[in-house]
């Protein structure tokens, strides 16, 4: 299994590179499951671009016009999509060439991508284990070769976990860097784009074609400094101005013994090189979860409303509006997506709104001002992405709650929509690969990306 | 005996913006042709979608909240309302709950009797839904959905619950209905749907103070509609308190069946759905500046209550009068632009509201169409005034006036013109009289209401083109005399 980023491509011909990834496709997915469709390739035409023939795979959730956009969910089945996501428009303009459309969890809802109606993936690594989610299928398809890159949403975690979980690269940059038009909403006020990938270059590379000001999109934004990266600079003076937060100890989040043995070997490392590591005691990380699963799920409730058989996909024929309702609503959503309609709908119900959906609000805007306070002694922060190894598939569908803290280490950056990116660090004693995550302040993706790509170059 | 009862009405009106573009999206805001042509993923709610925001809109919706007088929240923001109903493509309505665009206003209006106040409680902005129309009376039989009219900027206006009469809501109604006229922000036609009403009504037994229920009355298509309704709906609570069955009424919504004129109950509040507001993710917060407000606060755009002050204090005109002459702006424009050719203000008033209105009404045409100008108008009435034209010359022109001919021209060419000289006057003036020689003598003898009788005679012979100020001073003046 080769790792392929878009360096390996350049140079070649469009039907090299064609060949190259229908081969892969052929030999890996059938086990992997990784795309719930991989596009006819043969009809892409030579592209013109900064990402010319880069092959790169798509979650199930992000649009592309013509093409079933399914969130894999038996709700959209059938849905075509009838405009392209603000993110696809920028990649095609450059050239790049889509694979196809991976699975994932439900509406992005879980991270396991076991909670996909169609089927369910395995990691590349080891095909008992799950790939993480909710864009596992994107994370499988990076680490097996059948693609360059790929798109993920991160709402909670959801592109950094699968990345970590699939020994690949995974960024969640600052909420507004790319647009979320066409992206189909889960959390509006936490949902962000992210990309998958095998180099920190490539990751770069694609956020500066995909970052821009929507028009369509009041929450994004230009990053300039973003726009104009070309290639990273490698230079040490980004370790002599960068301060680096690390915890001592994980207060309130159930760690496994690998990842905290591997996460204190990266900062035993981080000191070697004089670098300068300061302890810190990241506030609030144990409200995370809970805070993460009552404002997701409020907006989840509303944002999914729409999906009631009157206007398109999946619908069940009743003759009432409240049966259509009832029915369709009943058979097309999975289990994981009703609790969260369930839950969301509770959360923000007279008698109930100001004790959990208000108070996990006014937790949110401490939660930013604490961040922002903390960001203001150092510049970056260190953690692991997530506090355990992969796991079995299986092993925590029936738990969801267990599941849950599968992200305690990741919502909390969706939560004051700060950058992140998760970094293949290590492997645990079976030779599954451990990720860790490393954040800065809102806006300073750039940094970001600089300070891990001169770092992951210092540690091999 | 029955105690007095005084009924406490609000009025929660809701006014379709007339934007170029829809509220959230950039589809053209025109819905009266084929359906489902001015559509687009977001007022469709398609998945991924987002809002936009219409700048237009929200000017418009400053203007009126400044003319309503309300405070401008400077920190302004959108709220979901969540529901589920087939018009409403998202499931949740776009709104303003928490923090809308103005709040605690005070409109100041007028009647064609008095002038009134109100409070505003606030005023936001929200998207209409889409339109269902239902295949025959049978709902059974299916609805469809036309989504032209979804995401239509609306915005609505909630009045404090102090209006004291039908009429005084009427009122209120009729002079917001102009304010947004002028403005030039809405149609406000109820016919068409740009402009609906709900009332709130209830009876209390002590003035001030509000009583522990309230009935909201949908369904209200016309302000004559508003006005019964109110007067139905009073009489009917009325009647149910002085049976000693008050404790029965309680926070209803019932609609106005306009054809039996009456009330009927449609559901009680107390099972209405929770609508779980929470902010809107996609439209970040909006932070007023204060520039902006200071622009609309000294927006000069004429208002129909600043027409009114100045038709009533400047140009001394009696309320009622203004209150006709400020129905329309092209009107009082007209007027204040005729103003500059003669200060004969009253007369102004009665030739528009008189005969050019009814020559236009005729015609089918309103004031723009006219091609009557003000400086015509002017000089018209001051030739009245000095006896170079009558009255009753115009009235038979105006059809042709309307249409822009000139006077002076028409005078001439159809050979009419005022017979004032005193020769050609007195002469024919004895003509007549030389004619009626008993009702010379009995004039003469003291039967002096007879003057009415000669001029009337007088106008018919000389076909109305006698100014009868100088005819009636030379038919005096001979009568007195005493000649022959």
């Amino acid at each position: 299994m080769k790792k392929l980023t878009i360096d390996s491509f350049r140079g070649k011909s469009v039907d090299e590179i064609k060949k190259t990834i229908k081969k892969n496709i052929s030999a890996a997915d059938p086990k992997i499951n990784a795309y719930l469709e991989a596009f006819d390739i043969d009809k892409f035409e030579q592209g013109k671009g900064l990402l010319a023939n880069i092959p790169f795979a798509v979650k199930d959730n992000i649009l592309i016009k013509g093409m079933i956009s399914s969130c894999a969910s038996r709700m959209l089945a059938d849905y075509k999509a009838p405009y392209s996501a603000f993110v696809i428009e920028k990649l095609l303009s450059e050239g790049a060439m889509i694979t196809g459309r991976t699975n994932m969890d439900e509406f992005a809802m879980g991270s396991s991508t076991e909670n996909s109606a169609f089927m369910t993936t395995k990691n590349p690594l080891n095909e008992e284990y799950v790939p993480g989610g909710s864009s596992g299928g994107s994370a499988a398809a990076v680490a097996s070769g059948m693609c360059a890159f790929a798109l993920g949403s991160d709402t909670g975690g959801s592109v950094r976990q699968p990345a970590a979980f699939c020994g690949i690269y995974g960024y969640k940059p600052t909420y507004g860097v790319f647009s979320r038009r066409g992206l189909v909403a889960y959390c509006s006020s936490f949902d962000q784009i992210g990309v998958l990938a095998n180099s920190i270059e490539d990751i770069a590379m694609v956020s500066s074609v995909m970052n821009d000001k929507d028009p369509y999109d009041l929450t994004s934004y230009l990053d300039r400094e973003l726009k104009e990266l070309g290639k990273i600079k490698y230079t040490d003076s980004v370790f002599k101005s960068g301060i680096i937060g690390v915890v001592n100890t994980f207060e309130g989040i159930p760690v496994s013994p690998e990842i905290e043995a591997s996460y204190k070997k990266l900062v035993g490392e981080l000191r070697k090189m004089n670098l300068e590591v300061v302890n810190i005691s990241p506030p609030f990380l144990e409200y995370a979860i809970p805070l993460y699963y009552v404002l997701s799920a409020a907006e989840a409730a509303s944002n999914l409303a729409r999906f009631d058989g009157v206007k398109y996909a999946f619908n069940k024929r009743s003759a009432s509006y409240q049966k259509l309702l009832m029915k369709t609503r009943g058979e097309g959503f999975g289990r994981e997506v009703k609790r969260r309609i369930m839950l969301g709908t509770f959360v923000t119900s007279s008698g109930y709104k100001d004790e959990f959906y208000k108070k996990a609000n006014r937790l949110r805007t401490n939660m930013k001002k604490s961040y922002d306070a903390l960001f203001s002694n150092i510049d970056y922060m260190l953690l692991p992405t997530t506090p355990t190894p992969p796991f079995k598939l299986g092993e925590k569908i029936d738990d969801p709650v267990a599941m849950y803290y599968s992200d305690a280490f990741t919502t909390f950056a969706n939560i004051i929509g700060i950058p992140a990116l998760s970094i293949p660090y290590d492997t645990d004693p079976k030779g599954l690969p451990i990720g860790m995550q490393v954040l800065s302040n809102v806006k300073r993706d750039v940094d970001l990306l600089t300070f891990c790509a001169n770092l992951v170059r210092k540690l091999k | 005996m029955s105690k007095e009862l005084f009924p406490v009405i609000g009025l929660e009106v809701h006014l379709q913006l007339k934007t170029e573009k829809k509220m959230f999206c950039n589809c053209k805001n025109s819905f009266e042709n084929k359906p489902n042509i001015n559509i687009c993923p977001v007022c469709t709610g398609q998945p991924g979608a987002m809002p936009l925001m219409n700048r237009q809109a929200l000017r418009f919706a400053g203007e009126m909240a400044n003319a309503l007088n309300c405070k401008i929240n400077m920190f302004m923001r959108f709220d979901r309302k969540n529901y589920f109903y087939p018009d409403c493509p998202k499931n949740y309505q776009i709104t303003q709950h928490d923090f809308p665009l103005g709040y605690d206003g005070e409109f100041f209006f007028f009647s064609e009797k008095r002038q009134y106040r109100i409070k505003i409680q606030r005023v936001q902005m929200e998207e209409d839904s889409a339109k269902l129309n239902h295949i025959g009376d049978d709902l059974s039989a299916g609805s469809f959905i036309d989504y032209n009219r979804s995401g239509v900027p609306l915005l609505e206006i909630v009045t404090g619950p102090d209006f004291e009469d039908a009429e005084a809501a009427c009122a209120y109604l009729e002079f917001l209905k102009r304010t947004a006229k002028y403005l030039e922000i809405s149609d406000c036609s109820m016919e068409k749907g740009s402009l609906r009403v709900d009332t709130n009504i209830s009876l209390t037994g002590q003035k001030g103070s509000l009583p522990g229920y309230k009935v909201e009355i949908k369904n209200l298509n016309s302000f004559i509609a508003v006005k019964n309704a109110i007067e139905y709906e009073m009489e009917r609570q009325r009647g149910i308190i002085n049976s000693g069955n008050s404790s029965s009424l309680c926070d209803e919504t019932r609609l106005w069946d306009a054809a039996n004129k009456k009330t009927l109950g449609m559901r009680k509040k107390e099972t209405e759905s929770d609508y779980r507001y929470f902010p809107e993710p996609d439209i970040p917060p909006l932070f007023i500046q204060d520039k902006n407000i200071s622009e609309l606060k000294e927006s000069t755009k004429l208002t129909p209550f600043f027409a009114m002050n100045q038709l009533i204090n400047t140009f001394k005109i009696e309320i009622g009068d203004a209150y006709v002459i400020t129905a329309e702006k092209q009107f009082y424009e007209f007027f204040t632009e005729t103003s500059k050719y003669t200060s004969q203000y009253k007369k102004i008033v009665n030739w528009l509201t008189g005969d050019v209105l009814f020559n236009l009404r005729k015609k089918g045409i309103d004031l723009s169409g006219s091609k009557l100008t003000p400086k015509e108008l002017g000089g018209i009435i001051e030739r009245i005034e000095s006896g170079a034209l009558t009255g009753k010359i115009v009235k038979e022109l105006m059809p042709e006036l309307i249409e822009g001919a000139s006077v002076d021209k028409l005078v001439e060419k159809k050979g009419i013109k005022p017979i004032s000289s005193g020769g050609e006057l007195d002469s024919l003036i004895r003509g007549i009289l030389k004619k009626h020689p008993e009702e010379v003598k009995a004039y003469r003898n003291g039967k002096t209401g007879l003057i009415g009788f000669f001029m009337g005679e007088v106008m018919k012979g000389t076909k109305g083109q006698a100014e009868p100020r100088r005819a009636k001073e030379a038919l005096l003046k001979i009568l007195e005399n005493k000649e022959e």
